[in-house]
């Protein structure tokens, strides 16, 4: 993982603070949005990455590109919000979705044969389709936020499971409950709303 | 999905995929599902807007002009 202070100093007149905004900007912002969901918060962070880089850019390794390092940096913005928000605001969401469970489940814990997931036909059209994504981010969108956040998590970044329980203050079985919501209600939303069974 | 499973476990899981369809299609809708969005979140599609505001670019810029 980068850190704002990760390099050994001598690169720095490698890189071009003044073209960092039109060379970088989208790409960061885009990698910000698509973790925290928040257009203000990307853009915000976004700012405090390139004003970081900016005051240790004289540590700057120049071993990986500058766009490299820069998300580096960005990451860790990221983690530190995820953070702070677990901080700031303690888990209320643990009831999400559990209503929508009832009933799917036998007494056994199989699937109900109606109420279980369908057949997706045909699975890969429609990706290069707007509207499929336009679902896919209503789907996401419905998702409560610190839920959405532990699901991104997971699963965008790949965080162990421990990692993301002090990420954001919450028990390893908390966890599992919510990444097992969270994944039930993404994928019954699109079930929903794009494969239309 | 979050671990590799021991080798039995494995075997027992595609077993119970064998006869049970819906865990099958759970199981695929969600591999599918997780490769998705780690496309998306590379490209951008999933994202709107996809790209800073002209407003936030030049709040950036300035804020950058001021520290340097």
């Amino acid at each position: 993982m980068h850190r704002e202070d990760d390099g050994l100093p001598g690169d720095a007149n490698r890189l071009n603070p003044a073209s960092w905004v039109d060379d970088h900007g989208d790409v960061l912002y885009r990698y910000a949005l698509a973790r925290v969901r928040s257009t203000l918060v990307a853009e915000d962070l976004v700012q405090d990455t390139l004003l970081a880089a900016l005051r240790c850019k004289d540590t700057f390794r120049g071993k990986a590109s500058e766009r490299t390092w820069l998300t580096g940096i960005l990451k860790n913005k990221i983690f530190d919000h995820f953070r702070k928000a677990g901080r700031e605001a303690p888990f209320s969401d643990l009831e999400f979705f559990s209503h929508e469970l009832q009933g799917k489940f036998d007494d056994e814990g199989f699937w109900d044969h109606d109420l279980g997931p369908q057949e997706w036909q045909p699975i890969r059209e429609g990706i290069g389709r707007r509207e499929f994504w336009e679902a896919v981010n209503s789907c996401l969108e419905n998702l409560p936020p610190r839920i959405a956040q532990v699901f991104l998590l997971r699963e965008l970044e790949d965080m162990p499971g421990k990692e993301i329980c002090r990420m954001v203050e919450i028990s390893e079985t908390n966890f599992w409950v919510i990444l097992h919501r969270a994944r039930m209600a993404l994928r019954e939303c699109l079930e929903k709303n794009w494969f239309g069974n | 999905m979050e671990s590799r499973l021991p080798f039995g476990l494995k075997i027992r899981m595609y077993l119970h995929f064998v006869c049970c369809p819906w865990c099958h299609r759970y199981h695929r809708h969600l591999r599918w599902i997780r490769s998705v969005l780690r496309k998306a979140a590379e490209t951008g599609q999933i994202l709107s807007p996809d790209r800073l505001s002209p407003q936030a670019k030049v709040r950036i810029k300035d804020s950058l002009a001021n520290n340097r």
